[in-house]
This record gives C-alpha cells, structure tokens and sequence, in this order.
C-alpha cells in the first residue's frame, strides 16, 4: 500500500486531513517537578554509583588519570582476557589510556573491522557519551573508531568516564545529543546507534531464575575520574 | 505453531486444558505475583505514580488522535535517514514486503528479536516455507521455538517451562553434559545464539517506538539479543505496528519510565537501543541496509471508535496480565491468540474482526484490576463490556451465551448498574480457583463458566445475588 492511501485512511478515521499540523497539546514529555529537580556534580556521581551498583554494576573512582591507568592496567591483568578489544585512538575518549591499551595489545576498531573480527574479545575497554545518575546508564554512541561491536559482543565491559559526563535525567541526554549534533547542512543527526546501557545483561527466562550475560557483557565495570 | 490449530477450540476448552498444567498454573501465579510486587515496590519508591500514568495517557492520545501527521514525520525522517518505509495495510502485504527483501538479499538464514508484531503476521511460518532458517533469540522465544509452541506472556513467553524441559530441549539442539543450573542452561545458549548472529544475513526486530521528529526507533530489551539482531548482519528489518509513535524524544523520557517499572518492576530497562538509519557511510558495523514495515492490519478501524481507539495507546508492557485474576489462572495459551490476558481479550477481536476470537471478551471477570495496573490508563474492563455487546448485537455469540447475556444486556444499560456491578466485582477479587476448578461468583465469569459445562459453579450465581444488591446490599454476604 502506498503511503498517501495509508495516511489519508488514517486521517479521515480521525476527522483530519493530512496536511493539517496535530492539535496543539498541554503536555509534553516528563513532569514538571521531575525536570525542575537539580542536583550538585557530587550528587550526580553518588547517585549514579548507587543506581549502577544496583543494577550488578561495578563502580570505582579515582582523582588521577595516572592512578586509573594503574588500576586498568591491574584490572586486566587479573581479568587475563585472551583477547582486548577497545575503541579506536581517535573515538572520544574521555581519558587517555592509549599507553596501556598498547602494552595489552588491544584490538582496535578500525576500518575494515566487522562484529566477526570482535567476536572472539573477552574483554572491550571504551569510553563513553554520557551517564544518567537517575537510573545508573551508560549512553554509548557509535562512530567511525567508536563500533557497536566493541561493547556489545564481549562478556566484560569496562568503561571510562569522567564525573562531569553524569547528566541526572534521561531527558537531558535526549536535548543535547538533540542540539549537540547537526550535520553540515543543517540538519539533525543523530549516531546511528545511540545505546542506553543500564547494568550487565539480564534474563529471567528460565524459571524467573535471573541469569547474567545471556547474550551481552555480564560485567560492567566503570572506571570514573573525578 | 499452536495459534493457527487452537482457533477450533474454544478459550474455555483451552482454558480447561491449562487448568490440568498444576506446573504451569503455578509458574504463571509465581511470575504474576512476582512481577506485581516488584512493581509495586519500584512505583512506590519512584513516588507520583499517578501523575506519570497520566503524562503517559496523555501523550499517546494525543499521539493517536494526529496519528497521521505523527507517522508521515516519522516514515519522512526515517526516508532522508537512508530507511527503506513499506505500509503494509494488513498480514499479507507485510509478509509480501519481508519476502522481497528476503529474496533480493538471497537470505539464508535470519535471526530475530522478541516481537509480538512478527507472531500478528505470522512471518516464521511463511519464511520457513520459503526453505529460510528462522532463530528466535531471545532467550525464552529460543525455547519456546525448539518446543515448537507459542509465547504464554509478553514479557516471559516461556513462563510455562521447566528447567528439565529446557535442557532436554537444549539437548536436542546439540548441547553435551548440560545440568539443569540456570548459569549452564544459560552458557549454552549464549554459545549458541552467538554462532546464530554471525552467520545470519538478516536481522528482524519489532521496535517499542518511533520517534517522529528524528524518525529513531527506540528497542527496549534486557538480555542485549536485539543489539545483535540489529547491528551485525547487514541488513535490518523492523516490523512495526502503525500506532507505536511518540513525536518527541522529551516523549520517550516518561515511556522509558512507564515501560519497564510496569513490565517487570525494573527501575530502568537493561538496554534501550535508539537506532536512526543505517550506518553512516564512515561507521563500520550496524545494517547497511534498514526496512521498516509499518502495519494496519485492522488497527486503523479502531480510530475514531469513541469505544475503542484507546486501545491503540497500549505500549505493550504486559502489567494488565500481571494482575488478572482470569490470566493468573488459565496462562497465555488459553487465549489462543498472539496477545494474550485483557489487553489480548481486547485488541484480537478487534484486530480479526468477524467471529474467530468472539468468545475472548468473555475470558474476564471485569474486575477493573487491568486498568488500574496500566502505565498509560486504559479503560481495558469498559472496552470487554462494549464489545461483549457488540458480539451480542452481531449475533456472534452461541445460543446458550446469549441466553447467559441477557442478563448482561440489562446491567450493562444503564451505566449506574455497571458500576455496581464493577464496584461488586472488585470486592470478589479472592481467588477464582478452588481444587482445580473454577469457582467463580460473580456475574460476567459466571455465565462464561455456566454457559460452557465448566465444573464447580458458584453457590451464588450473580443473578440470584442481583435484586438484592439493587437494594443497596453487599456482594460479600
Ligand atoms: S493495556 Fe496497558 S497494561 Fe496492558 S499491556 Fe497495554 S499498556 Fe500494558
């Protein structure tokens, strides 16, 4: 069925034409006292760690990059993936741990990667957009160096962030990744891919016994510097 | 399938079947109960409850009533994405719209995500008729599709499966020395769904919503198979029912809210995926190629239904199953039908039209428990008596349903009488079921049970207790 057909049988159902705008409307989005709500950086970060601890996340914090580069380089070394994975050099990394990731032998998300290059990393090392202290989520968005594949397919994700990244609501991630992105001619763009991540993945399906990494990462660790 | 055989039968057939399942009755009221309370846990904690349900109303109806502009912005975005729109005005061109992509991609083999719009149109069965491999991959549809059967609840469409079930199903797919512990069951079918991704050529999703202004389709999912579905094979099909718009971003913030507090109780869902077109031309994974399917299939004709078009504001959370005394006892397969419990009892008639799922309105008990657990506040119980009255005025139902409706007709005149009869309803929300067997009371499920041959009837039939509470007296006594 074509499109015109399709909409004008929708709209003369409704006592509408199709070139007509909608009704204007009262109410739009969240409530009031849910957006007006204001919250101190340090309020953010303490949220959000207590949401994403939650959620069978795992939260550390460090005031240094040297001193979280430490702990990375320490975290893997325990893990022992057989295989790294991490964003390319050039993604938004909101700190620099390219020295360590190095020294791991990373694979990087490249051109000419596909998921099938990724399939085998245990572990993927990324940074990401934002953080949501209300519900504990990491917003990960996609990019020529910054592949879905790299944190969707390991079993251990370990992010980097820095605490300025904590938006509190949902909504204020959806405004500036709104505005924040306009391609040249003018136009929203938004990534492709724009990924609200909300703990380890979880399943209930056998005998409402709750089961981790069924199909992603069933560790999210989040590396935060002040 | 089950859904095609089951129409023959009738819901109390099936219903009497369920009841025998003591396993599966039990595992449908320990998740029902389970998901209740978590519910109510998360929306107390969450606080003004009901000033988001009422934001959530809100925003769909005004979404349905300018549905035809907020869908034409949306398929206009989605196009200058780089998406592929179809409209499909019912099953079959829907169908017809999968094939051709299936054939021009020379596709083998697809892997799918949840989605209660592919189970409407029936796309496995035609696929797999084409010789094209189909994998559920969500891990309860995975079960469920090796058990060949049909989704019992729209969150946990395997609720009616046991762990010893499950390895003995995994077995037959391969598995070797599998124990019955959730975490082995679970390895397997991560191994196994993992090999499924790489090697499909497509991918197919449903989509819990578009987003208008920037043409996004927004998947919400716990387990992260729809991230597989639709970021590694190069091609991704999403079919969507027409009316599963919000026009803004600002829109979904109360949705990603609503959604999963109501579905499962959970605070925030595990993954809420927004894709917007295919992958950019620098990006090197994510779909070259996206198909949107956009289906009416019998939706359009509730809109300007002054009865019914609420019923398109459903955002498919499954909550009114939760709490439905009529659902809790039979399980999803009762209804012989792709959406089960009220909201199931609801829309499958109205999406079929004519006779086949006639009896369904009769499957509850209009105790009003369904509307007051939905996130967007839809008057479920109000439809089930319009379109009982319908069924009756079109003469579908059987000789003995209409002789058991007469008494229904004159309660359902005259709105005063109605609200008795619901607020009565509401003080017999104990339980329905007493050895095995239905014991129901009250006046819609009595004549259902009375008008079927079901055993145990109620000591008190609705309309021995019905001059009584006309004098004001209490349906308790
Ligand atoms: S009718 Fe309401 S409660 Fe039932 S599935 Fe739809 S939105 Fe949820």
């Amino acid at each position: 069925m074509n499109k015109t057909t399709f909409l004008t049988n929708i709209a003369s159902r409704l006592g509408r034409t199709t070139t007509q705008s909608p009704n204007p409307r009262q109410i739009v989005g969240a409530p009031e006292f849910w957006i007006h709500r204001q919250k101190s950086e340090a309020e953010r970060v303490a949220l959000f760690r207590e949401q994403f601890e939650a959620l069978g996340g795992e939260f550390e914090q460090f005031s240094t990059e040297s001193a979280l580069s430490t702990r990375l380089a320490e975290l893997l070394d325990d893990l022992a993936p057989q295989q790294i994975g991490a964003w390319g050099p050039h993604a938004a990394w909101p700190v620099n741990v390219e020295d360590v990731l190095t020294s791991y032998h990373a694979l990087r998300w490249a051109p000419g990667m596909t998921p099938h290059a990724f399939a085998n990393v245990q572990a993927s090392v990324t940074g990401c957009a934002y953080a949501i202290a209300d519900t504990g989520s990491i917003v990960m968005t996609s990019g020529p160096e910054q592949g879905r594949s790299v944190h969707i397919m390991p079993l251990i994700h370990i992010v980097l962030m820095r605490a300025h990244q904590i938006r509190l609501r949902l909504g204020e991630v959806f405004d500036e990744v709104k505005s924040g992105l306009r391609s040249s001619d003018g136009h929203h763009e938004l990534p492709a891919s724009v990924h609200f991540v909300s703990g380890p993945s979880r399943s209930s399906d056998i005998e409402n016994d709750q089961s981790i990494g069924v199909h992603g990462p069933a560790r999210v660790i989040v590396l935060l510097l002040e | 399938m089950t859904n095609a055989s089951e129409h023959s039968t009738t819901v109390l057939k099936r219903a009497e079947m369920a009841m025998q399942d003591e396993f599966l009755r039990k595992a449908v009221r320990f998740t029902t109960d389970r998901l209740r309370n978590k519910k109510q846990t998360v929306t107390a904690s969450f606080g003004h409850w009901e000033a988001w349900r009422e934001r959530g109303e809100a925003i769909r109806a005004h979404t349905i009533a300018n549905l035809d502009f907020y869908l034409g912005q949306f398929a206009d975005n989605l196009e200058k994405q780089g998406a592929h729109v179809h409209f499909a005005h019912d099953a079959a061109e829907a169908v017809t719209a999968v094939r051709e992509v299936v054939r021009e991609k020379g596709a083998k083999q697809i892997v799918k995500s949840k989605s209660m719009v592919s189970e409407e149109i029936h796309i496995n069965q035609h696929l797999e008729a084409d010789g094209v491999r189909v994998i559920e991959t969500d891990l309860g549809e995975y079960i469920i599709q090796l058990a060949h059967e049909a989704p019992s609840h729209i969150i946990i469409p395997a609720i009616h499966k046991n762990r010893e079930q499950i390895r003995a199903l995994f077995e037959a797919d391969g598995a070797k020395n599998l124990s019955t512990e959730t975490r082995d069951l679970t390895a397997f079918a991560r191994h196994r769904l993992r090999e499924a991704f790489l090697a499909a050529d497509i991918g197919i999703t449903g989509c819990n919503f578009g987003i208008a202004e920037t043409g996004s389709m927004v998947l919400f999912t716990n387990e992260g198979n729809a991230d597989m579905v639709m970021n590694i094979p190069k091609t991704h099909i999403v079919v969507m029912g027409m009316e599963r718009i919000l026009p803004t971003l600002s829109d979904l913030e109360v949705m990603a809210h609503l959604l999963p507090k109501s579905a499962t109780g959970q605070n925030v869902i595990t993954y809420m995926s927004m894709i917007t077109g295919p992958r950019r031309s620098l990006d090197h994974d994510g779909p070259t190629d996206l198909h949107v399917i956009i289906l009416d299939n019998g939706r359009s004709r509730q809109l300007g239904d002054a009865q019914f078009q609420a019923v398109l504001h459903c955002i498919r959370c499954g909550a009114c199953l939760n709490v439905c005394p009529v659902y809790r006892q039979i399980g999803g397969h009762a209804y012989g039908a792709v959406y089960p419990g009220p909201i199931g009892a609801v829309l499958s008639p109205l999406l079929n039209g004519g006779e086949q799922y006639s009896d369904l309105p009769y499957a509850s008990s209009l105790c009003g428990a369904c509307y007051e657990a939905c996130p967007v506040r839809i008057p479920l119980h109000d439809m089930l008596v319009h379109e009982r009255q319908r069924q009756v005025q079109k003469g579908h139902g059987k000789p003995l349903e209409q002789l058991a409706m007469k008494g229904y007709r004159q309660m359902f005149a005259k709105p005063g009488r109605y609200r008795l009869a619901v607020r009565m309803a509401r003080s017999f929300q104990g339980p329905l079921v007493h050895n095995g067997k239905i014991r129901a009371r009250i006046g819609p499920l009595g004549g259902w049970t009375a008008s079927r041959d079901f055993p145990a009837l109620a000591k008190r039939s609705f309309r021995d207790l019905w001059p009584h509470l006309e004098n004001g007296g209490d349906a308790d006594e």
